[in-house]
């Protein structure tokens, strides 16, 4: 049996507003994602997705329980040693693909190694590249590529540092349907190939029903579940 | 592509703003260098003055000062004359009248009388003799050298050699004849002098002078000292052989040229004096004795050169430089709020930027020192353009300044000391400039910027 990648246990994270009150947004008991699976996770807006997946990130940290990545236990490390283990261990997918305007393509993979414990390798960025079909767009800044193809280049910028994880926020949100399709075949099949986790926030039906495992945030976030009892709106 | 790469391509992208910045700093830092290099050559212009192998100078009574920029750099106006008898007091019996030493001949290696008064195309014209190139010395121990000709000779009254500065500007060459005009430049001419020699370049105030034979000098028109009638009629009672000058070979041109000035009627400007090293005495106490002696009397003062060219520099040069280079100085701190005023404009799109980077594994360090790296590029760029503007305004301004002070001045002259003091200077105003930038940066919420932007 495969071990997992991610873990996360008794994890509760609240907001604070301005006025001081605290605002629950995750309480998860238990969620754990294997090595190489490949998970749809869906959610409505505001049921706490992104803030999970900046707590599985590391951006956040959680006020209590254990956010194991790849074996490290994140809620335990300072900043910027959750940051490293980012950088090495994880890839991010934006909903807006986010790309660094003033780079090139192949810049803007170059520039997610230059924060890793790996050197640099712009052999491997191009290799990246060309296998996401973008071999002849090495040099093209964003803007002068299609959506389609921008979102490729996201999807080789996550894989730059070889991560055991790929973590992808609503990927097909801004895209097009026939581009929708593509960019969740690319995302497959590449962490298939390469035996990386999978996870895709998406409120897309249809594209949650393509994965093999498919969790709604509220099945184990027990804020959202707490609110539905109280009548009020999570 | 490491964090020096990001930030080149973070320049890169704002090309405009990031050019106007640069182009700001760099005239900044092409006036300081300017002011700098421009500084030194001054203060070379005045210490070259101190090494002509002479370390006194004796002329009339009045500002020390005067004196000196007189009878070194030729300019200002010179304080009085001093009589022939008192001239004649530095001289060895082989060059005086009455076959005697004078009072201070055994204190003296050398006296080379300066008479002013006439110009040349603007240039001051001195009469001497062939002491002053062929005793003396172009800097500390170094002879004179003649890029054409010869020095002057004593028996021949109307030969002139011209400095490097005055040759070049006026074009004149060996063979050549010079008319100086009396007093000013548009005062009535004298009688032509024929160019000799030129002197080699020396970057002395030597380059700026036309030097003629005395003897020829005391013979124009309003050189002659007008004598009371007491004095005409001892002058009319003495043989003309009495009345020649010192020099052998003046004599044997008195026989067959125009006759040299009787002595009552000569005067010198002043006297250029290196003093001879008495037994168990080096030559600075020489002349500190010498020249307490002559002040203490009311024939003339007695000036060390150096000492008055320190106090000049002192007085007047240092601090004018200070503050030009404080004003320049200002300028580049006006520029470096450039940098930080574009920086600062940009922090939006910084923002975005730096939240996507830090999302990516970029620590809180990795981002300040990016935004850092940014700051001192810019400065960087800009210093070195502006270290290549100052020195093309050098090289532009170079023919001016030979002319003018005497010293050569191009794009390769430089400050190295300063100029080498400005780099560790710009780094730290681009750090200061970056600082808050950085600060802004570092503070980015990726987790919020997240949630409103993914």
């Amino acid at each position: 049996m495969a071990d997992a990648v991610i873990q996360l246990e008794q994890v509760r994270k609240a907001f604070r507003t301005p006025a001081g009150e605290a605002v629950p947004i995750l309480d998860v008991e238990r969620f754990e994602v294997m090595a190489g699976e490949q998970v749809a996770l869906e959610g409505h807006s505001g049921s706490g997705k992104t803030t999970l997946l900046n707590v599985i990130a590391g951006i956040m940290r959680p006020d209590s329980g254990r956010v194991v990545l790849d074996g490290v236990d994140l809620a335990r490390l300072p900043e910027a040693a959750r940051d490293r283990v980012r950088a090495d261990r994880l890839g991010l997918v934006f909903q807006q693909f986010n790309l660094l305007p003033g780079f090139t393509a192949i810049e803007n993979v170059l520039v997610a190694m230059a924060f890793s414990s790996a050197r640099p390798d712009r052999s491997r960025a191009e290799a990246l590249l060309t296998s996401v079909g973008l071999g002849h767009r090495l040099s093209h800044k964003p803007a002068a590529l299609s959506v389609g193809e921008q979102q490729r280049v996201a999807v080789a910028r996550a894989l730059a540092n070889q991560p055991k994880v790929i973590l992808a926020d609503e990927p097909t949100a801004s895209i097009d349907p026939a581009h929708q399709q593509q960019v969740v075949d690319l995302l497959k099949q590449t962490c298939q190939e390469q035996n990386v986790a999978l996870v895709v926030v998406t409120h897309t039906p249809e594209v949650a029903e393509q994965f093999p495992r498919r969790v709604r945030i509220e099945s184990f976030n027990r804020v959202l579940a707490k609110a539905a009892s109280a009548g009020g709106d999570a | 592509m490491t964090l020096l790469g990001i930030a080149w391509r973070n320049i890169r992208q704002r090309t405009l703003t990031s050019s106007l910045t640069v182009f700001s700093l760099a005239l900044g830092v092409g006036l300081v260098v300017a002011t700098l290099i421009t500084g030194g050559i001054v203060r070379q212009a005045f210490e070259s003055g101190t090494g002509l192998g002479y370390n006194m100078i004796v002329g009339a009574k009045g500002s020390p000062l005067q004196l000196v920029l007189n009878s070194v750099y030729y300019i200002s106006k010179p304080i009085e004359n001093i009589s022939w008898e008192f001239y004649s007091d530095f001289q060895p019996a082989s060059r005086r009248s009455d076959g005697e030493d004078g009072d201070f001949a055994s204190s003296v290696e050398v006296a080379v009388p300066i008479c002013m008064g006439d110009y040349y195309r603007g240039y001051r014209v001195i009469g001497t003799n062939a002491d002053l190139f062929g005793k003396l010395t172009r800097s500390r121990g170094t002879p004179f050298a003649f890029a054409d000709g010869r020095n002057l000779e004593d028996a021949n009254f109307f030969e002139a050699v011209l400095g490097a500065s005055v040759a070049a500007d006026t074009g004149l060459a060996v063979g050549d004849a010079i008319k100086p005009t009396h007093g000013a430049d548009d005062g009535p001419e004298h009688d032509p002098f024929v160019v000799v020699g030129i002197v080699a370049a020396t970057d002395t105030p030597i380059d700026r002078g036309v030097f003629v034979n005395m003897e020829g000098f005391y013979l124009q028109e309003g050189h002659a000292k007008p004598l009371d009638d007491e004095e005409e009629e001892a002058l009319l009672a003495a043989a003309s052989a009495d009345a020649a000058v010192d020099a052998t070979a003046a004599s044997d041109n008195a026989s067959s040229g125009p006759q040299p000035l009787p002595e009552a009627q000569r005067e010198v400007t002043s006297i250029l004096v290196k003093t001879a090293s008495l037994p168990g005495l080096p030559p600075e106490l020489t002349s500190m004795g010498m020249r307490t002696v002559i002040n203490e009397g009311s024939d003339g003062q007695a000036v060390l050169p150096i000492g008055e060219i320190r106090q000049l520099l002192d007085l007047f040069v240092w601090p004018l430089e200070r503050l030009l280079l404080l004003i320049t100085v200002l300028v580049v701190i006006v520029s470096a709020v450039g940098i930080l005023v574009s920086m600062v404009g940009s922090s939006l799109e910084r923002t975005r930027d730096v939240a996507i980077m830090r999302a990516l594994g970029a620590r809180r360090s990795h981002v300040l020192l990016t935004v850092l790296l940014e700051a001192v590029l810019l400065a960087g760029c800009g210093g070195l353009t502006g270290w290549a503007l100052g020195h093309l305004v050098v090289g532009a301004i170079g023919p001016w300044i030979a002319t003018n002070a005497g010293v050569s001045a191009s794009v390769l002259s430089a400050a190295p000391g300063a100029e080498l003091l400005l780099v560790p200077f710009l780094i730290a105003l681009a750090v200061a400039a970056g600082l808050l930038p950085a600060v802004m940066a570092y503070r980015t919420d990726v987790a919020r910027w997240l949630q409103r932007g993914g």
